[in-house]
């Protein structure tokens, strides 16, 4: 009970932090915009989509995929925001004395990663949605869930590896070169549930990528929860 | 000593299990019927693969060891399989294009198998840029386990997770009849790759030793002049 | 240059010497490719021994010459 607690503590502190600054997420929204432009730009917003893609823009068949790749993108600046603010006012070792058991840092810090990542995906999602022309209301409920185990899957490593790294002076250079390989999984599994949530499940796939995001989730999760104590040590 | 003595012994046999293992590959081992001559590239590639397997086995285990002991002998050995291991793993790479352009017509395929060992050569090397980004001994020893341990564990997941993504589209291609005359020269020379593998880790890990004390002694005087 | 080193430059010379030779005198199918992949392979493996050994006896010889 006291480490749930203190976790919830941690949430409040890094949720009151990111209100007060916005730093984080102002410079996110902003960088998910610009990913959003470059795509239109790159993909061409009326160029045709190429397989099973009738009547679509590239923009629209690639959707799945670009959204993925901009919460990526946009995620790493939170992920590495996270505890280099720590960092920059010696509240490491604040973190390092608090009392009880280190998974409680970890569940907090996760859990903020994932709250201001989940406000990021909620502007992102109907932006994107908007701006390349997708009708997904229908398709929300599905899409939400999906989403929102692909984040967890992305927070629980990158809380992990934003921690490890954060104490680096190269640390904006080696979050995403430690943290990528290591994702492969979860965005090969959140790509393809994305895409038969919006594309329409012929197959009944669905169901069976989902539990298979899952599970994937779980390992890393559990990976993370035990060595994490060791990645934020002096 | 015993450490670089078992190398040098691991070091000579690997010299002549790859004699052996290249000559007979090479003369003795018949035409294959329907790739021809090009499947003697396997003579090379299965053994990369096991010396790959040693090398980030070897991190993988000593990175647990570290972490449970802070020993900084582990440490060594943790650098010494991840960068071995990632030796083996690029030759395994290069071999394995230059083998899948004349017999699937490609030199690379987003097969499984490939994915995974790419994933596994660009993790390691994460791990050992990490190394050279980091200076003080003991937060880079402990840094670079923990990526050794999560990229290690992750290896299977990747696995997995291609091969659902992928099965779905294309059937795996893997030419695997092996003629029993084949035999005996591949396993000549996976065993000499792996004892190849052995002998440069130890040689790795003495020269990591002798960095290491350095090092050392470098903090200490510091420490000193305070 | 370690004994080592030189062993293994002979050794890997040796070994592309006899890929080459098989591959040319018994007229062997796709051998540029087999040629290509053997010599990248003994390449990179001299490249990564010659360097460790040197790198050791360098190590070998200030600790030495310290003590």
């Amino acid at each position: 009970m006291g480490d749930a607690r203190r976790a919830l503590a941690l949430v409040r502190k890094d949720l009151l932090t990111e209100r007060r600054s916005k730093a984080a997420f102002n410079a996110m929204a902003f960088f998910a915009a610009m990913v959003l432009f470059i795509f239109s730009f790159a993909l061409g917003p009326d160029a045709p989509g190429m397989a099973a893609g009738s009547g679509q823009t590239l923009l629209q068949y690639l959707w799945p995929g670009l959204l993925w790749v901009a919460i990526f993108f946009t995620g790493i600046l939170a992920l590495s925001r996270s505890f280099q603010v720590e960092m920059e006012s010696g509240g490491m070792e604040a973190l390092r004395l608090y009392p009880g058991d280190k998974k409680a840092i970890y569940a907090g810090k996760l859990a903020a990663n994932l709250i201001i990542l989940g406000a990021m995906e909620l502007i992102l999602i109907p932006v994107s949605a908007i701006l390349y022309n997708i009708d997904l209301i229908d398709k929300l409920p599905a899409l939400l869930g999906v989403v929102a185990l692909g984040s967890l899957g992305f927070a629980a490593v990158g809380t992990f590896y934003a921690a490890l790294t954060a104490n680096l002076r190269a640390r904006d250079v080696m979050l995403p070169v430690l943290l990528f390989p290591v994702l492969v999984p979860v965005i090969v599994a959140a790509v393809k549930a994305t895409t038969l949530v919006v594309r329409g499940d012929l197959m009944g796939e669905l169901w069976t990528w989902i539990r298979i995001l899952g599970l994937i989730d779980l390992v890393l999760l559990t990976v993370c929860t035990l060595t994490f104590e060791f990645a934020i040590e002096e | 000593m015993t450490a670089d003595k078992f190398g040098k012994i691991c070091g000579i046999a690997a010299l002549v299990l790859l004699a052996v293992g290249l000559a007979t590959g090479m003369l003795v081992a018949p035409r294959e019927r329907i790739m021809g001559d090009v499947y003697r590239i396997m003579f090379v590639h299965f053994p990369s693969w096991v010396g790959t397997a040693a090398g980030y086995l070897t991190a993988f285990v000593a990175s647990i060891a570290y972490i449970k002991t802070r020993d900084f002998k582990w440490d060594y050995w943790g650098q010494a399989g991840a960068e071995v291991g990632l030796l083996f793993n690029v030759t395994g790479l290069i071999t394995g294009a230059l083998w899948g352009r004349p017999t699937w017509g490609v030199y690379w395929t987003w097969d499984p198998r490939l994915t995974t060992t790419a994933i596994m050569a660009i993790t390691f090397a994460g791990y050992l840029v990490l190394r050279a980004f980091m200076e003080d001994p003991e937060s880079r020893a402990r840094a670079a386990s923990l990526v050794a341990i999560v990229g290690f564990v992750n290896v299977p997941i990747v696995y997995f997770s291609v091969r659902w993504w992928r099965t779905l589209h294309q059937v795996q291609s893997s030419p695997e009849t092996v003629d029993p005359q084949m035999v005996w020269p591949l396993r000549a020379m996976m065993l000499a790759f792996l004892l190849l593998g052995v002998f440069m880790m130890t040689r790795r890990v003495m020269l990591a030793r002798l960095r290491g004390e350095e090092e050392m002694e470098m903090v200490r005087l510091e420490v000193a002049r305070d | 240059m370690t004994k080592t080193a030189i062993v293994a430059i002979v050794v890997g010379l040796a070994a592309i010497a006899l890929v080459v030779f098989a591959a040319t005198t018994r007229d062997m199918s796709n051998a540029d490719f087999l040629i290509a992949a053997y010599a990248s392979a003994t390449v990179i493996l001299v490249i990564y021994i010659v360097s460790l050994s040197n790198r050791l006896k360098k190590a070998q010889e200030a600790r030495g010459g310290e003590g």
